[in-house]
């Protein structure tokens, strides 16, 4: 059962601010995935959405400065899984960020990762660490089989 | 990982993509191979993505850049063959209004004939 307690477990990876990492990041998030319960078909929209947060950790907010850390926890607990992509960047306010649906943007090529991290997790909000750290945390109802885009 | 096949079929360039297009693996090569196409003057650009398994926004992105380029320069180029998460991706990011995609090799090639 995916919110029996002895299923709880976090697990933390720290790596240096490189695109190099992500399909590791990915690799990780597929055993994880296995061991809590997340349901096999939502897998691979859950993997989307970190994929989206690492890449933007390390392009955006590390600006590819390879002597950067990128960390990512994945933690769950409750029936539910989070997962805390942080960088070291400075964050951006989240009103600059625009619907890539709305016509005027539909031709733009790039604009797109933060929609679909909302649209594959069931929460996502942007964090300030104590450490003075950016964080983007993404939280996902194990309970839930079904993802948004099969109610489309 | 992705890997590539490009042949002519009815007069139409026919770019065959498996793996996976996402940010920094795939992406540039899709870029390259349709650029590659349109440098050779073909008009008629038809992308199988039935053996793509995963694609990120990087790999949306460049399948928009490739739409918006192509049609620059008088050329026209659609989709076919694409998998459920494929046509999910771009029905949720409502592309799925912008570029021409057909079920099958058949109705694809069909179609640049009208």
């Amino acid at each position: 059962m995916a919110d029996a307690p002895g299923n709880d477990l976090k697990v933390t990876i720290k790596v240096r601010s490189h695109l190099r990492y992500t399909d590791l990041l990915h690799t990780v998030l597929g055993q994880v995935a296995r061991l809590v319960g997340l349901p096999p078909e939502r897998l691979d929209w859950v993997a989307l959405a970190l994929r989206e947060a690492v890449n933007n950790a390390v392009l955006h907010g590390n600006r590819n400065d390879f002597t950067k850390w990128v960390e990512v926890e994945m933690e769950s607990s409750g029936g539910f899984l989070a997962i805390r992509v942080w960088d070291e960047g400075q964050g951006f306010p989240p009103e600059i960020l625009s619907d890539p649906r709305r016509p005027e943007n539909l031709f733009k090529p790039n604009g797109r990762g933060i929609f679909l991290i909302r649209q594959f997790t069931d929460g996502a909000e942007f964090l300030k660490g104590p450490d003075g750290r950016f964080g983007l945390s993404m939280t996902i109802d194990l309970k839930k089989g079904e993802t948004k885009e099969e109610s489309l | 990982m992705m890997n590539h096949r490009t042949y002519e079929k009815d007069g139409v360039a026919v770019l065959e993509l498996n793996g996976s297009i996402t940010m920094g693996s795939g992406d540039v090569t899709m870029r390259d191979l349709i650029k590659d196409l349109l440098q050779k003057g073909k008009k008629r650009i038809l992308i199988d993505l039935g053996g793509v398994s995963f694609m990120d926004s990087t790999g949306l992105g460049e399948l928009v850049a490739a739409f918006t380029t192509a049609r620059h320069q008088s050329a026209d180029l659609k989709l076919v063959n694409l998998t459920k998460k494929i046509h999910d991706l771009l029905s949720i990011t409502q592309l799925a209004t912008v570029f021409e995609y057909y079920d099958t090799l058949d109705e694809a090639l069909a179609s640049f004939r009208k």
